[in-house]
């Protein structure tokens, strides 16, 4: 567990305080971005092993357009993503259930803003889990 | 050119070749169009004939005679607005009856013309009905592009409204499961944070309240005779807080006085926001200068600070709602993403503009032109 390095992405500076503080209670490594580019250059240079992406960022879709450069890049194309997102009721997409369509958008899990502690430990623990399998 | 295909229904060869003659060398021009209406016409001698043209061909406009073998036109009339078809009709009739006048409106015809009728008659009924079209576009047009424009603004509005909830409640969650520490200390930051949060959010809803304001039109507005130059002075004083927590010096270049004939409180958010947004864009030790000039057809409110600047780019935005310029300079500045849209709108009102020029890392000047009406002077 200890080894675990998480990339968090969020343009809200609040926000990254308070999942970065519940992670590394976890004891999760933390490395944190504030946009889709710094992301982008965090994820190369960091290597982490999971990340954690907000959706409207800059543009109303900036988590999900890093989402997917992110699984172009070979070596991480199997990159756990958890997408934070607190846009459901306004563009009225269910993500959870758009994910059985194989085309969509390439999350392991969303979870919605804000985040419940456990919740989101548990929601790690699971996608780090079900990667672990398919190895 | 826009050309308008207009449907001809009527069993007289004669009639449907005279339309056919006078509009094809017609059109219809307003002042506020860039190109005239010509019209194309689609011939048809009987209703039933009409009626597959309609589905098929979707005319703009229909010029319809009453007396048809098989269907009559007043009953083609009915069909065509029960079958939702929004297409304006005109009548052709043989003699103008009241009877058929007052049917045929009452199932959606838009005018007359009575048989035999001279291209001078024919002509002035074509530019009434292409009027009376071409306002229903653009008001169909308007009505769609608001409703877009509204949805837009309330989507990034709840947006914004949700991002500070967000933040407050991540940091209670933090707090509930004891996620900082054990001492009540260690959540000094996370406390702070949130009061930030929610008095940022309450400067949003403010800044909301008043963009409501200016946009529900003239109700509320008081415009008399309004001394700027202390009024400048006391929001500067307002403002002396947030300039000293980052060593930021106001320099101010104010006549005696500049009587403006405005609504106070409009006048007020214009020069609060450009002053704090002139502080928190700035730079640690830096500065601001306000000037207010009386000129002979205008007032001019300067606004210069030493601050972080904007890239063309964010310049070119920076006056549409919700807009915030975001980097790693501007990220802990709080704001609601309004200020600039507000004070935009109001120097619209006063028929004035606002100048923008700025430059990264070296800082903005904002020049707030407002013109002296004859109600000014």
């Amino acid at each position: 567990m200890a080894n675990i390095k998480i990339l968090l992405v969020d343009d809200d500076p609040d926000l990254i305080i308070a999942v970065q503080t519940i992670l590394e209670n976890k004891g999760y490594e933390v490395v944190a971005a504030y946009n889709k580019k710094e992301g982008l250059e965090l994820l190369l240079t960091e290597k982490p092993d999971l990340a954690i992406l907000d959706v409207m960022m800059e543009g109303t879709h900036d988590g999900f357009e890093l989402a997917r450069a992110i699984k172009q890049i070979p070596e991480y194309e199997k990159l756990p993503i958890i997408m934070l997102t607190s846009v459901d009721s306004i563009t009225g997409v269910n993500f959870k259930a758009a994910m059985s369509d194989p085309n969509w958008l390439p999350a392991d899990e969303y979870i919605d803003k804000p985040v419940e502690p456990n919740d989101l430990i548990e929601t790690i623990e699971q996608v780090l889990a079900a990667k672990a399998d398919k190895r | 050119m826009p050309q308008l295909k207009v449907l001809v229904v009527d069993d007289e060869p004669g009639i449907l070749s005279g339309i056919r003659i006078i509009l094809n060398d017609y059109s219809v021009g307003y002042p506020f169009l860039d190109e005239d209406f010509t019209f194309e016409t689609i011939e048809s001698e009987n209703a039933e004939d009409a009626l597959r043209i309609i589905e098929n061909s979707k005319p703009d406009l229909i010029l319809l005679d009453n007396k048809l073998p098989g269907m009559d036109g007043i009953d083609l009339l009915e069909l065509i607005s029960d079958w939702g078809f929004e297409i304006p009709v005109m009548m052709i009739t043989s003699f103008a009856s009241l009877d058929l006048a007052v049917k045929a409106t009452k199932n959606g015809a838009y005018n007359f013309v009575t048989k035999p009728f001279t291209p001078q008659e024919l002509k002035a009924a074509m530019e009434s009905i292409t009027k009376h079209l071409f306002l229903r576009r653009m008001t169909q047009k308007l009505n769609q592009e608001e409703k877009q424009v509204r949805f837009q603004f309330l989507s990034v509005l709840s947006h914004e409204l949700k991002a500070p909830l967000n933040a407050v409640e991540e940091f209670q969650q933090l707090i509930l499961h004891r996620q900082a520490g054990d001492k009540l200390k260690d959540y000094d930051i996370i406390v702070n944070r949130s009061i930030d949060r929610i008095k940022a959010m309450r400067l949003l809803i403010n800044d909301l309240l008043d963009l409501t304001k200016i946009e529900s039109g003239s109700k509320s507005r008081k415009i008399e005779p309004v001394d700027l130059v202390p009024i400048a002075q006391q929001l500067i004083e307002n403002n002396r807080t947030l300039a000293e927590n980052s060593k930021i010096h106001i320099y101010a270049n104010f006549p005696k006085e500049l009587i403006y004939r405005a609504d106070i409180r409009e006048m007020e958010i214009v020069i609060n926001n450009l002053i704090s947004n002139a502080i928190k864009y700035n730079k640690e030790k830096g500065s601001v200068y306000i000037e207010l000039q009386d000129l002979d057809q205008e007032i001019r409110l300067i606004i210069e600070d030493t601050g972080i600047g904007m890239t063309e780019e964010e310049a070119a935005k920076v006056f549409r709602d919700f807009i915030r310029i975001k980097n790693v300079k501007t990220r802990n500045i709080s704001g609601s993403g309004l200020g600039l849209s507000i004070c935009k709108k109001i120097v619209n009102l006063y028929g004035g503009q606002i100048q923008l020029q700025t430059e990264v890392d070296k800082g903005s000047k904002f020049i707030i032109q407002l013109p002296k009406k004859e109600t000014n002077k």
